[in-house]
């Protein structure tokens, strides 16, 4: 009786005006292109305008898991995901802790921490491959100063240490950012939690394992999801430095997927690396939620 | 009765749809230049550099235009760098609302799909409305606008600027080292003038690799200079394979040289702009580039200025080939059939615009790089001059050879496998990744 009533039907009518535009911007913008990916992924289509676009099925997934292009860049997503676990969140964390902490200085810490964010991410990665340059950047002429020229070799040129001198580059450069999740946490800690712990004789480096860190449970959570789907979506900082080269050896799956769509014209390919990133993101992102954060143990 | 009056009112405007349709291909006018144009916006997408001596020229080929055709305006995307070019080009070819109207291409298989979807304007009425226009054009040119081999009668698009590989040396070095320039005729004498070179401690190329079109053109000079110019139609159409014995003796002859350390001691670090520039400042003996590089703005490069770089035909291999070049024309440009037949005239009179012998003139006098439209000036510098001459020798010239091909992600496949000789491939890894990829592509 009540969903037929007229304050009803006006009240639900002004809530579905609210919702609406959200609504309508989320299915522009996310659901129709998903889907329109999908339908590409199982077309051929050379990227032209008015071209054929052809019905394959489930061929572009084939040809995409069967490819050994595909799998080494799932294996340069891995080395980010590596880096993001093991230096970038660390380092993050260690970093939130000191310009939350009393100590002198740390505006200028915070300014300096954040500057290689603000620096964009195209500036930042032809500073480093020009620094990284085996004829005239920094790295080599240092090792010429110090009579140790046979460590220098064409970094950014060599397969697996190219990949692993973007991901360090990465991880300088989204340090701050990821500062800021982490330091998020720690000043919504209580301050009657410190005093407590600081009465139970718990300082230092016992206060931050078992105060700090298990309060700061939903930064490491939305750390680790923005982590792997950025880690499968790293796109920018590859491109500037090595555009996925030489021979796709330092190509992430969003690299290639570009590189397949707009270098190779296979439109196709393209959409079904796409799908298969989401896919995965999804996943990964669910398990972190649901088996590595559950809700219940926090 | 209604349905008698539905269907009758149906059939007519059938008819009528077919009628404007009819009307519409007749009545297209190819008196560009008598065409009153009002508000009409087209867009140029090329390759000219700002901040280089070829962008001006152009953004002033641009300006007079508009000055003189009030009723159009016209927006240029220019993006030098190729790989940057290409990608732009291919994001907005993929949907008819972002096209632009004018695009910039090498011919061949990268212009081949367009030409498929009806997506490139075909020349012909316009050239036969303007019987001179076409008489402006030389025959290097020729094949970046002629698609009759792929099936297409028609020519597709305005020929601009033309090219010859070439290699450029610095004088002083090779003096210096007692190399005489004029012994430098064939491949194996080259590589003993960098075997010298190397042994006194002298880098004789240091190629940027980094741009992997640099291996690219090596690829297709070796094989005009070892098995001519037919090549290029051999192994577009498959005659020959990318991992035959002929293919793999190019790849070695690469390979030979970059084991040996003659092409550069950073192949994969360095892009083709610095590669330019350690020549200019005599960091290297030799350079291997298009005839572009003469054009280019020089100014404060002493060796430049000094007349110490010099051009010489790039060596032959076999000396049966041995006026056969990598050349011809350069770039072309195309106007896209948009839909809109406003902007397909303004485009088309942009390029009339643009190829005017006043036009021209102005350009080669400022950037003195051989040309496939006549220009009527006594311009250039003196290693333009220089180029002027070899190529006035030569018999047969092709462009890229990838660009022969039957599929257009050839460039793109041959390149980027040729860039592994820098990483240590063997030859026939060259060639099996090239086939494999093919195969993967079909």
């Amino acid at each position: 009786m009540f969903f037929k009533s007229r304050r009803y039907r006006k009240s639900f009518l002004k809530s579905l005006l609210f919702v609406l535009p959200g609504v309508a911007i989320t299915v522009a913008f996310v659901i129709y292109p998903v889907i329109n990916t999908f339908w590409l992924s199982l077309h051929n289509w050379k990227g032209v305008g008015g071209a054929p676009v052809i019905w394959v099925g489930i061929e572009n997934y084939v040809k995409t898991l069967t490819s050994p292009k595909f799998w080494n860049s799932m294996l340069n997503a891995f080395y980010f995901m590596v880096g993001g676990f093991v230096i970038l969140m660390p380092l993050a964390f260690g970093m939130a802790l000191l310009v939350t902490s009393k100590i002198r200085g740390t505006k200028f810490f915070k300014a300096s921490y954040l500057m290689p964010v603000m620096l964009g991410t195209t500036a930042v990665g032809l500073m480093w491959s020009f620094m990284l340059n085996a004829n005239f950047g920094v790295f080599a002429q240092f090792l010429n100063a110090i009579g140790k020229p046979e460590w220098i070799m064409n970094w950014l040129a060599t397969p697996t240490v190219n990949i692993w001198c973007v991901v360090l580059v990465n991880e300088w450069m989204y340090a701050g950012y990821n500062m800021l999740i982490f330091a998020a946490g720690i000043v919504a800690i209580p301050d009657e939690v410190h005093d407590a712990a600081l009465l139970d004789g718990c300082t230092g480096l016992r206060k931050i394992i078992h105060i700090t860190v298990p309060l700061c449970k939903n930064m490491f959570m939305v750390f680790s999801v923005l982590c792997i789907t950025g880690c499968l979506k790293a796109f920018d900082i590859v491109w500037s430095m090595t555009g996925g080269g030489p021979m796709d050896t330092s190509a992430t799956p969003a690299v290639l997927l570009y590189t397949q769509g707009f270098q190779f014209k296979l439109m196709g390919r393209s959409g079904a690396i796409s799908m298969i990133l989401l896919i995965l993101g999804l996943v990964l992102s669910i398990l972190l939620n649901n088996v590595i954060f559950k809700q219940d143990d926090m | 009765m209604k349905k008698k009056l539905l269907a009758a009112m149906m059939s007519l405007a059938m008819a009528a749809s077919m009628g404007t349709v009819c009307c519409a291909e007749e009545n297209v006018d190819y008196d560009i230049e008598n065409h009153e144009f009002k508000d009409v916006t087209i867009t140029v997408h090329t390759r000219w550099d700002a901040a280089d001596i070829s962008g001006p020229l152009y953004q002033n080929m641009v300006d007079t235009f508009m000055e003189k055709y009030p009723g159009i305006t016209v927006e240029c995307i220019n993006i030098p760098t190729e790989a940057e070019w290409e990608n732009s080009e291919a994001v907005l070819m993929a949907d008819k609302k972002s096209m632009p109207n004018i695009i910039v291409e090498y011919g061949g298989s990268r212009v081949l799909d367009f030409v498929e979807q009806n997506l490139i304007v075909d020349m012909t009425p316009y050239y036969e409305q303007y019987p001179d226009w076409p008489e402006r054009f030389n025959s290097l040119g020729e094949s970046l606008t002629n698609f009759t081999a792929y099936g297409y009668e028609g020519i597709y698009g305005v020929p601009y600027t033309a090219y010859q590989v070439m290699l450029f040396y610095n004088e002083d070095i090779l003096n210096e080292n007692g190399i005489d320039p004029a012994s430098l005729e064939s491949w194996d004498d080259l590589m003993a003038a960098c075997e010298t070179l190397k042994n006194n401690g002298v880098q004789p190329f240091e190629m940027g690799e980094k741009d992997v079109y640099r291996f690219g053109h090596l690829h297709t000079a070796l094989n005009y200079k070892t098995f001519g110019c037919d090549m290029a139609e051999k192994l577009g159409t498959r005659e020959v394979a990318y991992d035959g014995e002929e293919q793999k003796q190019i790849y070695n002859l690469i390979k030979d040289a970059v084991d040996k350390g003659y092409l550069g001691t950073n192949l994969l670090g360095l892009d083709d702009g610095q590669e330019r520039s350690t020549f200019g400042t005599g960091g290297s003996a030799f350079l291997f580039m298009g005839t572009w590089y003469c054009a280019e703005d020089h100014t404060g490069q002493e060796l430049f200025e000094n007349e110490k770089i010099h051009a010489l035909r790039f060596p032959y291999v076999n000396e049966e080939f041995k006026y056969h070049d990598m050349g011809g024309g350069n770039e072309a440009y195309y106007a896209v059939n948009t839909g809109d037949p406003e902007e397909v005239a303004a485009s088309v009179l942009f390029l009339k615009h643009m190829t005017s012998e006043e036009m021209s003139n102005m350009f080669a006098e400022g950037y003195p790089a051989p040309m496939s439209v006549n220009v009527t000036t006594e311009g250039g510098n003196y290693l333009s001059k220089e180029a002027a001459e070899i190529i006035a020798e030569t018999q047969e010239v092709r462009g890229d050879i990838e660009n022969y091909d039957i599929a257009s992600h050839m460039m793109t496949t041959v390149r980027q496998s040729l860039q592994s000789l820098a990483m240590g491939a063997s030859a026939d890894e060259v060639g099996e990744n090239i086939i494999g990829l093919i195969k993967d592509y079909e």
